[in-house]
């Protein structure tokens, strides 16, 4: 039983961050239905960034182990910085290519991937680098498993950002904009909506979470490198999948299930095989049921 | 977001479009300038180049830089320059000018800017030499470069010249004489490349080349070569199969590229077989990787190795033509009857999984594949009695081990080419285009699309297995680490580069990818993130790649006037009919 809540408690935090990055999948292939493989890039910037800043932060102020305002740096320059990678992105090579067949968008992702982790490999370092503890390493006993209070702190924070992004979509101009233009982009061009402008908007959201998202992963994990998104950024389109691409709920339900079952699987069949097991839920559900747990839509 | 400011901003920008356009339209030069440009570039490269000899981790840069003279990077700036020089002459003395003429001049000039230009990027980001050392040679040739390109700019109002065409025939001779020239410049080139060995001069010696190409693709000489290439095909086979069988001789006993043609022969497998799957077929794999490690490990184990869980010997050409290509093609299989029905995107992203699940499972499945440290010490094949590593005398020469391997590549490649133009022209081969222009289109034809993009996957992993059994015999081991996911972006950037759907292309992009990476080993550390960049540009600028096939390029190039010609001529029947 014990055991049982540990690995449940493991799962749900690991499906946090995976939930930060499956909502930019989502949300970008609701809109322009692109995979957008450079998305798990995003992410390993966004833990980049965060490190960076904290190094920043070592040195010109002095910052070190555990404090407040350190996490609330690292967490906002990681949320301002991702956006302009997402921007570029798709300002320089999703844009040029809208109207392309749709392998040419495919490629250039994957290239624009690739790019981003050399990127990284060749101007910053190839190895595994240490992650600061940002977060107070305390925990607190529950149902007899330890439980960290980062990971509620994780929880938390993806679940209120979620809930965020739902009332932005659901409530506010902007969102009924993304919603029309999910939907059917000429029309909303037709009804005075500036497309370009919306779907830019889409990577700028998507990208500020993978990198949340990423700050988080690395304070989680402990440890980063170049070639995490990589891994991270698959699970995660998994999760979108899981759950129904294109449709937030699902993407959200999607990463928790997928981190479930992921820790249970390790914990059970030996953790050498934990990736193949994610791997493999993916193949099972778009082989059985392709539209995902909560079906298909468009943005919303 | 209201109507209006959405509708201002798209005319502000258009605008600004065209003053942007007209602004560029002014940057030129009269004609003249090119020639002149032309006779700086060749100044510049008789100039000093560096101050003093740059030494790079102990060993001079090659062809004396350091004096007044030709030699090393020099001679091919020299080349170029040379080219701008008579090139621009001779436009600037005809009377016909034409936009084409500009075009192929300015690329001239463009090559003659940027080769000196990244030939001194190059020393300084990655040899560490210091700006200062560098002489005016690179500046003044630059600034050649960049006059040769303002003058050519000149001629953007000139009227366009007709479209090129294939060289009609003139006589057999003349179409035999043509095909011999092209296929001897050809391999004179790359044998040249082969023994430039500074990395710098080849730096210097591909820019000219691509530039001269470029210019001759502009001036219409490759699709002009098309028309004696199509009539005299039976000669052009045979002579380019015998330079090909005579290349380990002119290599003067030095395997060591021989071995990297056997590589870059392997490389040619694997990507004709990606091709059939990304070109023909139109679906995205991206964990083709896992049928060539299939492949290599299925060799491995039953080839006789050292170090290995099994012993269970299969003969060597039963498997590299049969039992590899036939355990991919199963997986291949496998993999796809579930997924094949999917949209074509998340074909991608579940074949890139699967090739992460094969390389796990080969981690992991120790007691068959000895896990991390992978089977070892895999003997070279035995072919009735004799293993090919020990090579053999032909007439008083001895063939070495490495050029065995380097023709029985040559063989599969001549094979497997013969099996996809005979594919590519079948009802399959058809039903594939069909699939990947559109797969509604094709069903409604009667087409079983799974079927169709099934057989597609398998035969694509066919060749992967075939090219990973030569692959363990000829690296004598196989670890799960030589078959992960850059792998299989090297080959897709192959496939990519070379024209998707084209094999003559994809066999280019194979080379070219190959042998670049071990001539600038000096930037080895660059080189996937070069990767990267290339095939996000290829499809923003080349989306056809460098040799690409006719229907590509009308597919990929909408706006091409040909599909504009193509569309009208369909107009044209649907009216009269």
């Amino acid at each position: 039983m014990d055991e049982l809540v540990q690995q449940l408690a493991n799962g749900v935090t690991k499906g946090s961050y995976y939930a930060l990055i499956a909502l930019g999948y989502t949300m970008v292939y609701g809109i322009i239905q692109l995979i957008n493989f450079a998305h798990g890039e995003v992410f390993m910037l966004g833990a980049f960034i965060g490190l960076w800043t904290f190094n920043l932060g070592v040195s010109a102020f002095g910052w070190g182990g555990t404090s407040l305002v350190a996490l609330v740096v690292v967490l906002l320059m990681a949320t301002l910085l991702t956006p302009l990678i997402g921007v570029s992105l798709e300002r320089f090579a999703y844009r040029p290519l809208r109207h392309a067949p749709r392998l040419a968008p495919l490629i250039t992702a994957l290239g624009a991937s690739f790019a981003l982790q050399q990127l990284v490999a060749v101007f910053y370092s190839r190895g595994q680098l240490a992650f600061p503890d940002l977060f107070p390493n305390s925990s607190f006993q529950l149902f007899g498993a330890t439980i960290q209070v980062l990971w509620v702190f994780m929880v938390g924070l993806a679940l209120l950002l979620t809930l965020t992004l739902t009332a932005f979509i659901r409530a506010t101009r902007l969102g009924k904009a993304m919603r029309a233009t999910a939907e059917d982009p000429d029309t909303a061009r037709l009804m005075g909506i500036n497309v370009d402008m919306i779907i830019a908007l889409t990577f700028i959201i998507g990208s500020a979470l993978a990198g949340i998202g990423g700050v988080l992963a690395g304070m989680y994990l402990g440890q980063i490198n170049f070639f995490m998104g990589f891994i991270a950024g698959l699970k995660a389109f998994t999760a979108a999948v899981l759950g129904g691409i294109g449709n937030i709920g699902g993407a959200v339900l999607g990463a928790f299930l997928l981190g479930i079952l992921e820790t249970f699987g390790a914990a059970y069949l030996g953790g050498q095989w934990q990736d193949v097991f994610a791997f493999g839920v993916l193949i099972l559900v778009l082989v059985f049921r392709p539209t995902g747990l909560l079906g298909e839509r468009v943005a919303g | 977001m209201a109507a209006p400011t959405a509708v201002a901003g798209r005319n502000r920008g258009a605008s600004r479009a065209e003053a942007m356009a007209r602004m560029r339209a002014r940057v030129r030069l009269p004609l003249v300038a090119a020639p002149a440009g032309g006779l700086v570039g060749v100044l510049g490269s008789y100039l000093y180049w560096t101050l003093s000899p740059i030494r790079v981790e102990g060993v001079p840069i090659t062809g004396r830089l350091a004096d007044f003279g030709v030699g090393g990077v020099r001679t091919w700036s020299l080349l170029l320059a040379l080219a701008a020089l008579v090139y621009g002459a001779l436009v600037l003395r005809s009377r016909s000018r034409s936009t084409t003429q500009g075009q192929a001049l300015a690329r001239l000039g463009i090559g003659l800017a940027v080769l000196p230009g990244l030939w001194a990027l190059t020393l300084v980001l990655f040899l560490e030499a210091e700006v200062a050392r560098l002489g005016p040679g690179p500046w003044v040739t630059m600034a050649g470069g960049v006059l040769v390109w303002l003058g050519a700019r000149s001629l953007l109002s000139a009227p366009p010249a007709p479209a090129a065409t294939s060289w009609a025939r003139r006589s057999l001779a003349v179409d035999l004489v043509l095909v011999a020239a092209a296929e001897l410049v050809a391999y004179g080139v790359f044998l040249l490349g082969i023994r430039i060995n500074d990395p710098g001069e080849f730096l210097g010696f591909f820019i000219a080349l691509t530039a001269l190409a470029a210019t001759l693709s502009t001036l219409g000489v490759f699709k002009g070569l098309a028309g004696p290439f199509a009539r005299s095909e039976g000669f052009a086979i045979a002579l380019l199969a015998v330079l090909l069988l005579l290349f380990p001789f002119t290599q003067e006993g030095n395997t060591f590229w021989i071995q990297v043609t056997a590589q870059a022969g392997l490389f040619v497998l694997a990507a004709l077989g990606l091709n059939i799957v990304v070109g023909f077929a139109g679906l995205l794999d991206l964990g083709y990787v896992a049928f060539y490690g299939i492949g290599a490990y299925t060799a491995a184990l039953t080839g006789n190795a050292l170090l290995t869980n099994v012993n269970f010997h299969l003969p060597f050409l039963l498997v590299v033509l049969l039992v590899a290509p036939m355990v991919a093609a199963i997986f291949g299989v496998l993999l796809g009857t579930p997924t094949l029905r999917l949209r074509g995107d998340y074909l991608a992203i579940v074949t890139l999984g699967f090739g992460e699940i094969v390389r796990i499972t080969l981690n992991n499945l120790d007691p068959l594949t000895r896990g991390p440290n992978g089977i070892s010490s895999i003997p070279d094949p035995v072919v009735f009695g004799w293993s090919i590593g020990t090579g053999f005398t032909l007439a008083g020469y001895a063939i070495s081990g490495n050029s065995v391997y380097f023709y029985l590549l040559l063989a599969l490649i001549a094979l497997t080419l013969a099996v996809i133009y005979r594919l590519n022209d079948s009802r399959i081969g058809r039903a594939w285009i069909a699939v990947r222009e559109d797969e509604v289109a094709a069903a409604a034809m009667g087409i079983n699309t799974t079927v169709v993009k099934l057989l597609a996957f398998a035969a694509g992993a066919w060749f992967a297995g075939m090219a990973g059994a030569v692959n363990a015999h000829l690296l004598t081991q196989v670890s799960p680490d030589s078959y992960t996911f850059p792998f299989s972006v090297l080959i897709l950037a192959m496939v990519v580069l070379g024209g998707l759907g084209n094999p003559p292309g994809v066999v280019l992009g194979a080379i070219i990818l190959t042998f670049l990476p071990e001539k600038l080993r000096a930037f080895s550390d660059i080189r996937f993130l070069v990767f990267g960049f290339a095939l996000i540009l290829i499809m923003r600028f080349r989306p056809e790649g460098l040799l690409p096939s006719a229907r590509r390029r009308r597919e990929l190039r909408a706006t091409d006037e040909m599909a504009a010609a193509e569309s009208q001529q369909l107009i044209d029947i649907r009216s009269a009919t």
